[in-house]
């Protein structure tokens, strides 16, 4: 039998990957598994501004997959921990560490990511100051909460433009990818 | 007035408002869940007693180390509503603390800084843990 889990470690290795989590990310988990990731990258002697990169990039997108994954594992109970199911992945690929996260999205909200990310793809970091506050802004004013602020707040972590994909599953669902290098 | 004492975990900081000391100070970390929902009682808290606390002259102490972009929105609201009393003639300073070697959280103030126009607001440089 080949061991597949060996297999699995072994080609993530490779690519630097040394964090990689798969289901469903909640509240709790992503505060316990970004402490660990902080500790890591202490213990690696990695300086203060990284740590804080990396670990703000991997907050924002844990917190994106919660609120935003088409697929949620929740109760119908009130107040109960939600849960939204999606990709999380850290690696550091021998120059940069990288944050890329992957998750379904309906595709009724295809557009408003689309729209996002297409915008910030291309901005250089005034122009993404300029936009963050121009949403912050916005964002006080009508009191919603979409994915807006947090992913400028991602790519002004990111030292190169973010790369995303969009690839349609079905008539209703997208799987969305976005990859950060900081 | 009663004080508003909140304990810091893991993802929130801690939270005083004294009415006494005439100080407010947030300390820690602050990426919840759901953040409205978690700064409600401080907001709550103020606009009751904001104005009493500004006459006589408040002092706001935020040593934040880190915080996600849905706690901006809310640190956006306070700013906000301080300015607002200062620009009905209240006594309010605010003390942005950060460590030096945090420059995340030295940017975030300057930005905030940049949109202030009336609110006293300092950046407070502290030296770093290690």
């Amino acid at each position: 039998m080949k061991d597949k889990i060996f297999v699995i470690k072994k080609n993530l290795n490779e690519k630097g990957v040394f964090l990689y989590f798969s289901g469903p990310i909640s509240q709790d988990f992503l505060v316990e598994i970004g402490h660990t990731l902080r500790q890591k990258m202490e213990l690696e002697k990695v300086s203060r501004s990284i740590i804080v990169k990396v670990f703000s990039v991997f907050i924002e997108h844990s917190q994106n997959i919660i609120n935003f994954s088409a697929e949620q594992c929740n109760s119908d109970i009130e107040g109960s921990p939600t849960a939204g199911i999606g990709v999380i992945v850290v690696g550091f690929d021998g120059d940069n560490y990288f944050v890329s996260c992957g998750n379904t999205i309906h595709n009724s909200d295809v557009d408003i990511f689309n729209d996002i990310l297409s915008r910030i793809k291309d901005m250089g970091k005034e122009k993404l100051k300029e936009y963050y506050k121009e949403e912050l802004k916005k964002e006080v004013s009508k009191k919603s909460d979409g994915p807006g602020l947090s992913l400028i707040e991602v790519a002004r972590k990111s030292g190169r433009p973010i790369e995303y994909k969009l690839t349609r599953i079905d008539e209703k669902h997208t799987f969305l990818t976005v990859k950060t290098v900081v | 007035m009663k004080n508003l004492k909140i304990d810091e975990t893991k993802y929130t900081p801690e939270m005083t408002f004294d009415p006494e000391t005439l100080v407010i100070a947030i300390k820690g970390k602050s990426y919840p869940e759901n953040t409205e929902e978690f700064y409600k009682p401080a907001f709550e808290w103020l606009e009751k007693n904001l104005s009493d606390l500004g006459k006589k002259g408040l002092t706001v102490n935020l040593e934040l180390i880190y915080f996600n972009s849905s706690s901006s929105k809310a640190l956006m609201n306070f700013f906000d509503m301080l300015e607002e009393s200062v620009d009905n003639g209240d006594n309010i300073t605010v003390n942005w603390m950060y460590e030096e070697d945090n420059e995340s959280i030295l940017e975030y103030g300057e930005e905030f800084l940049e949109d202030i126009e009336t609110l006293p607001f300092n950046l407070v440089p502290l030296k770093s843990r290690e």
